[in-house]
């Protein structure tokens, strides 16, 4: 495994490099001067030239990536240009508001999808196969804001037994962080998650086609064990690659999410940074994205290769 | 990677009744499966609401009065918006930008993914590094590459058509990598450039109808992620330019109304829902499609 | 049905909110949030914690400048030497002075310091620390937004705690705004409000925690200068969302909703006895046309423009009739409002005359506007009006960056946008980037403008003549369409009592909670 990542060491370098450049070009292509945003509505041209150089903006493209690219490898991530604080401080205050969300809607993810799919997988009979495949497919059809603003409406109005704003970390204080983080979870989780079961059916029922499970049916071997041993197990891999692509939209998720349910994260801060043109910003949240999903994609091979023997990493 | 639809083994299929387009007949045949019908009655449902649009309502658009805000009554169903015009019709035009959207942006996205994941086909190195290309867009979430998408072009229709477009690539691109890989190696490829049958008709003729089944049932699905890219950037204002209604901007505004007219939400809501499940059973009809042996 | 909703008291603070501190005795200034209809009023607590859900993320950059971002914080750390009052834009309330005395000719005032100011340092604020913080808001990369104004003072420490202000031109018509929104700084710190790390000010609260992006917290200063104020704790949380916002406030974990559009705030207090509206400030909404290019450099066009939209139910229906459409610039509390200019014609047929004597019928008309959903609210309804008199319409929404940026150049085009009704005729036009001769973001220029602006500028209080003229000659050439003078409503929980606003800010001096 180590010599694996090894070989694969060179092309995550590179792709993580050309991320840099088109995390630190994207933004800058986008018309607009956060100079401008910063001297106000009624600025005047002079304020803004004055602003912009005073961020260090009027100087040449390349001259700035360098300068960017060398913090990074000294650990500077940069400041930010419209709070002119460190990035890694604002990336620090959220980056635990947005890992529990991720997480918490991950297992939910993980459980509810494969549950759901394994449920419609092996159910044989009509009208519990109806029931399960109609849940998931308007899971499907449901984009996650849409869940948010229902669960809004249900446990805003009709069931408040759960808070519907707002955010208090569960390292801080478990009982009540988990309750704040319940509804966010659910609403990104679950349109997601019916996307996991429909894999694992499909998977379950191809698999159930096989001929080495009419071999053990053959030969006896009891239903429930035909069912762990052989066909869960073979059904599970695709499911953990999407899990594993999936993580990365878990993020993506997360930037509506976190809107609609005031929590202050990544996703916050990504979009914010995005329509006020904080370059600083962005590009940290880029690259770290996308660092994020190619680590993710690596693991995912490894969980990959943990499952199915017949899979080598090499 | 594409071990979720694995290519039909269309190249040892018997030959004896083979209909005339054997490809169009075999979906012919399983979109009669009961979520086929469903899908098709639905989607050609919404379709035909979307082109009948300025026939039923020649009034178009953007009909504004003084009664805004009304609730639902018999000359306007689900009541009026906040310029009081009628939201019904604003739904079912917005139906129709959500339609124009999705049916020119996925194909587009389907046809330049497939293209460029098959580079790999005229020149390996180009190919990986087209794929490790299509990894980046994929690892940068898609909401925030939509939201930078549109900064960059400006916010219109073009702009969400491009997102559209640029966020589907590495998924089409992917799949039909997978197929090229995997289809490059057999007998009858490797057989047809031993005989110098030339590469493009070797393409043409077998690689890639092999990949067209996962890609077609990866579009119908990505169809459902396009109709939510749309949302999702109307939800942060950067949808299409009004006062031209989409199913999205017209969620956006209505969700401030929920409380006091429900309808503003509700017929939306409803009619996306509907839109995007008519296409997820369409992506499972089409999938069971492929994975007929 | 506009009193039901935004009480008389608000209605009058509307314009410059009012606050009296003299001599260091606090008069109380009506609160704008005690109409609440469900009566429920309870008894204020000494102490407590004011919850407040802005839109906007804190910019302490910025507290120089005025804007939602640093609204509901900044006048409780940083005081100016006056505010003023919304009956007459002339007229002054003292905070950190006690006496500002103007010579005959209004080109000079001595400015006399109250004793005992202290910042939260600990170190006694003097005329140095006034001088320093005029000199620097008038500095090139300042954002204040007034420093055309301050460019023409000349500013000089006179004593100890005196100053004295030269002006080029008459004082009283832009006095108090000018003083209003040039609260004092610390020079000595003034470098830690670039990032936050120092917020330091001579005002009843300190910064205890300030997390850029997401929120900031003021607790009460117990060696404030003046008298102790109820409120112990101010916590702004950010909360960009109008759904998140709303919901903030429903479940009680804010009091105060801020920077959710009229029409959110309206609803919102229409369903529920336990909110009211609340405002400081108006804001003046105008469409600004280029004169240079495309249909709008035919005066024609412009004339039929401004008769083409209704402005009544722009106002009604994106602002919730909460509005004026006396189609001026000018606020009506100003000595030398024009009166019998005010109003406006909505004529769609004879602005459809009007666009084909031009020859412009189906000459499209791009409008450019910042991308917020009151501008794209408004653009809908002009859209469609100007669309019925024959011409074509497109919309460039943008976001902030871009905007800004475009405006500045003066290469927005046709434009709609908002900006503060901050003062007087005088201060309008030398501050605001529409009307302002230096740096304006219209791109209609004349000599006759220039003159007209000049002559307002100039007449000191005897103005309404020249404001006259000028707004005649305006009306004229149609280059500006005042569409709609509005107020930004927040949404307060009856829990919440006496919070009064100035042109910088909300200010708590007399705020309290009720349990």
């Amino acid at each position: 495994m180590i010599r694996y990542l090894v070989r694969k060491l060179p092309s995550v370098v590179l792709v993580l490099l050309v991320t840099s450049v088109i995390a630190f070009s994207l933004p800058r292509l986008v018309p607009g001067d956060p100079a401008a945003l910063l001297a106000g509505p009624d600025a005047s041209p002079q304020t803004i030239a004055a602003i912009r150089a005073e961020l260090g903006l009027d100087q040449p493209y390349v001259t700035q990536y360098l300068h960017w690219m060398q913090g990074l490898f000294t650990g500077d991530l940069g400041t930010s240009l419209q709070y002119r604080r460190p990035v890694s401080e604002l990336i620090g205050d959220r980056i635990g508001s947005t890992l529990e969300l991720a997480v918490l809607a991950g297992l939910l993810l993980v459980v509810a999808g494969i549950g759901l799919g394994v449920a419609a997988g092996s159910s044989n009979r009509r009208w519990s196969r109806f029931l399960t495949e109609g849940t998931n497919t308007t899971m499907l059809a449901m984009p996650p804001f849409l869940a948010g603003l229902l669960l809004i409406l249900v446990f805003g109005v009709a069931l408040p037994v759960l808070p519907i704003s707002g955010e208090v970390s569960v390292l801080s204080d478990p009982v009540i962080g988990i309750q704040y983080l319940i509804l966010p979870a659910i609403a990104l989780a679950l349109p997601m998650a019916a996307g996991i079961a429909r894999l694992v059916q499909t998977q379950m029922r191809s698999v159930q086609q096989e001929d080495f499970v009419d071999l053990a049916t053959a030969k006896g071997v009891p239903s429930g064990r035909i069912y762990r041993r052989h066909v869960l197990r073979n059904s599970l891999g695709p499911a953990v690659v999407a899990i594993g692509i999936r993580f990365g939209d878990l993020l993506a998720g997360a930037v509506v999410i976190e809107a609609i349910f005031a929590r202050n994260g990544i996703g916050q801060l990504a979009v914010t940074s995005a329509q006020a043109s904080d370059y600083a910003v962005i590009q940290v949240v880029i690259v770290g994205t996308v660092f994020v999903a190619v680590m993710a994609q690596l693991l995912t091979e490894i969980t990959l290769a943990a499952l199915d023997p017949r899979i080598r990493l090499a | 990677m594409s071990a979720t639809s694995a290519p039909a083994r269309r190249a040892t299929k018997d030959v004896r009744r083979a209909p005339r387009f054997p490809t169009l007949h075999r979906y012919l045949m399983v979109l009669k499966s009961g979520r086929g019908i469903t899908a098709l009655v639905l989607l050609g449902t919404l379709v035909a609401l979307a082109l009948l649009a300025p026939a039923l309502f020649p009034g178009g658009y953007d009909e504004q009065s003084s009664g805004a805000l009304a609730g639902p009554s018999a000359a306007h169903w689900l009541g009026t918006d906040e310029f009081g015009r009628d939201i019904l019709v604003r739904t079912i035009y917005g139906l129709r930008t959500d339609l124009t959207l999705i049916i020119t942006a996925v194909p587009v996205s389907l046809a330049i993914g497939t293209l460029l994941g098959l580079t790999g086909y005229l020149n390996g190195r180009l190919g990986l590094f087209v794929q490790r290309a299509l990894d980046i867009v994929l690892g940068i979430p898609g909401l925030l590459l939509g939201i930078m998408i549109v900064l960059v072009i400006g916010a219109g229709w073009f702009a969400l058509f491009s997102a559209i477009v640029i966020a589907g690539l590495p998924q089409f691109g992917r799949l039909a990598r997978a197929g090229l890989l995997t289809q490059q190696d057999r007998e009858y490829a490797v057989a047809s450039r031993t005989l110098g049958v030339p590469r493009r008709t070797v393409m043409v003729r077998h690689i890639l109808p092999n990949v067209v089944d996962p890609l077609l049932v990866t579009a119908a699905i990505y169809t459902v992620a396009a109709i939510f890219i749309e949302a999702s950037l109307s939800i942060v204002g950067l949808g299409i330019n009004p006062p031209q209604p989409s199913l999205g901007a017209l969620l956006n505004t209505g969700a401030r109304y929920v409380q006091t007219l429900p309808t503003y939400v509700i017929g939306p809501g409803v009619v996306l829902l509907l839109l995007a499940l008519a296409f997820t059973l369409l992506s499972d009809a089409l999938n069971k499609a492929a994975n007929r042996r | 049905m506009s009193q039901t909703r935004l009480a008389p008291v608000s209605r009058a603070l509307v314009g410059i909110a009012a606050l009296v501190l003299a001599g260091g005795s606090l008069t109380a200034c009506a609160s704008a949030v005690q109409q609440e209809a469900s009566g429920g009023s309870g008894e204020c607590v000494d102490g407590g914690t004011l919850t407040i859900a802005n839109a906007q993320a804190p910019i302490p950059e910025r507290v120089l400048a005025q804007g939602a971002a640093n609204q509901w914080w900044a006048r409780g750390v940083f005081e100016p030497l006056a505010y003023g009052t919304a009956e007459d834009p002339t007229a002054l309330d003292l905070v950190l002075a006690s006496d500002i005395s103007l010579s005959d000719d209004d080109l000079t005032a001595v400015i006399t310091l109250n004793e005992g100011v202290t910042f939260s340092t600990g170190r006694d604020m003097t005329a140095d620390d006034v001088v320093w913080t005029f000199e620097t808001a008038a500095s090139e990369t300042s954002p204040s937004d007034v420093k055309a104004i301050l460019a023409t003072w000349d500013i000089e420490k006179t004593g100890d705690l005196e100053v004295t202000i030269t002006g080029q031109n008459p004082l009283t018509p832009v006095l108090a705004s000018t003083l209003d929104l040039t609260p004092i700084v610390d020079s000595e710190t003034y470098d830690g409000l670039l990032d936050g790390s120092q917020m330091i000010g001579t005002g009843p609260y300190v910064v205890s925690d300030y997390t850029a992006g997401a929120g900031i917290t003021l607790e009460r200063r117990d060696d404030y200068w003046g008298e102790e104020p109820s409120l112990a704790t101010v916590q702004v949380d950010t909360i960009a969302d109008s759904t998140a916002q709303i919901s903030a406030l429903r479940s009680g974990s804010t009091a105060i909703a801020s920077g959710l559009t009229i029409q959110d705030a309206t609803t919102l207090v229409d369903g529920d006895d336990s909110f009211s509206l609340s405002s400081g400030a108006d804001a003046v909404f105008p469409l600004v046309i280029d004169t240079t290019k495309g249909a709008g450099a035919d005066v024609k066009v412009r004339q039929a423009i401004a008769m083409a939209i209704d402005r009544d139910r722009i106002n009604e229906q994106v602002f919730s009739g909460l509005g004026d459409t006396d189609g001026l610039y000018w606020s009506p509390s100003s000595p030398d409002y024009p009166t019998d200019q005010a109003g406006f014609t909505y004529d769609p047929d004879a602005a459809s005359a009007l666009v084909k004597e031009a020859g412009a019928e189906g000459e499209t008309v791009t409008i450019t506007y910042l991308n917020i959903p009151t501008l794209a609210a408004e653009y809908q309804i002009i859209a469609n009006n100007l669309e019925a008199i024959g011409l074509t319409v497109k919309a460039t929404p943008l976001a902030g960056p871009d905007f800004q940026a475009r405006a500045a150049e003066q290469a927005a085009g046709n434009y709609l946008i908002l900006r503060g009704s901050n003062g007087g005729t005088a201060f309008m036009l030398q501050t605001n980037a529409d009307l302002r001769l230096a740096g304006a973001h219209r791109v209609f220029d004349t000599p006759e403008y220039e003159k007209l602006v000049n002559a307002v500028i100039a007449a000191g209080e005897d103005s309404a003549e020249a404001t006259a003229a000028l707004t005649e000659y305006m009306n004229e050439q149609a280059f500006l369409d005042v569409l709609v003078t509005a107020p930004f409503p927040s949404v307060v929980d009856s829990s919440v009592q006496g919070i009064a606003y100035s042109l910088g800010g909300t200010n708590y001096y007399d705020a309290c909670v009720t349990q």
